[in-house]
């Protein structure tokens, strides 16, 4: 069938973040992360939400069931997340020595958004400037500490952190497509080559 | 390579020149509609995409009156 009459088909929109946590001393102001959770949605179901918790699952298999999603979506979308959350993701998968994320179309809410100056880019702004109804889950410095420690309160907490920022993302794409806010979604490379044997690595 | 007389070098020429000159004023004239379409399809297939739709490429060409003969 030639491309010019393949017809139309729904696309499979994938909406994530990450929670990580300082791990090691390295650079001053900029120690090595590690993954504490991962949530994600697809954008056509809200039931969809998964949110896979460091403490509930060891870190390699919450890499592995996220993977999993991204190979299956289209496009993946996220704020920030070619800069921060997809190179962390593909940064653990090569300590954990499984297979690498591979490029992937990407809309970014604070890559991707018009140009502007002298106004904050961050998620919450946006939901509050844009008047998007979620709530923001908002996190004292002792509630970060207590989710790190991975206790089971710190857990419940993190969780509704990542969760309600995929909600409210889910929310926030659509309000700023709406506004005509956002460019086209681009290919994220994440560079590298093809493995020979991916799966000899892994731990 | 057989040379060429004067006679057989300009009537090349002439024919050459009448072929470069109705080229350019229709190429020309594809680069303004094209400058009109092209950002409409863009903008269009944008949108779908943002939608969650990978749309049919021939539906949109024909909403945007680009097809066979038009």
């Amino acid at each position: 069938m030639s491309v010019l009459s393949a017809p139309s088909r729904a696309l499979r929109i994938l909406d994530f973040d990450i929670e990580n946590r300082p791990l090691s001393y390295w650079v001053p102001d900029n120690p090595t992360a590690e993954i504490t959770a991962i949530a994600s949605c697809w954008a056509d179901d809200m039931n969809s939400m998964e949110v896979l918790l460091l403490g509930e699952v060891d870190g390699a298999e919450m890499l592995r069931r996220f993977v999993d999603r991204y190979n299956e979506a289209d496009i993946v979308t996220g704020h920030y997340i070619r800069k921060h959350d997809l190179p962390i993701l593909n940064g653990s998968l090569m300590e954990f020595g499984l297979p690498l994320l591979g490029p992937k179309m990407s809309c970014d809410t604070r890559l991707d958004m018009m140009k502007k100056a002298d106004l904050p880019a961050t998620q919450e702004f946006l939901i509050e400037t844009l008047g998007v109804p979620v709530p923001k889950v908002h996190m004292t410095q002792a509630d970060w500490r207590e989710a790190n420690r991975l206790t089971p309160e710190g857990l419940r907490k993190t969780k509704a952190r990542v969760a309600g920022d995929v909600l409210g993302h889910m929310l926030l794409r659509l309000a700023m497509v709406e506004r005509g806010m956002l460019r086209a979604p681009s290919v994220w490379r994440p560079g590298g080559g093809v493995a020979v044997d991916s799966a000899r690595h892994a731990r | 390579m057989i040379q060429k007389d004067d006679i057989e070098l300009r009537h090349a020429a002439l024919i050459k020149a009448a072929k470069s000159a109705v080229r350019l004023r229709y190429s020309i004239a594809a680069d303004a509609e094209l400058n009109e379409v092209l950002p409409a399809l863009d903008r269009a297939f944008t949108a779908a995409i943002q939608r969650g739709e990978l749309p049919e490429v021939a539906a949109l060409l024909s909403e945007n009156n680009v097809a066979d003969g038009e």
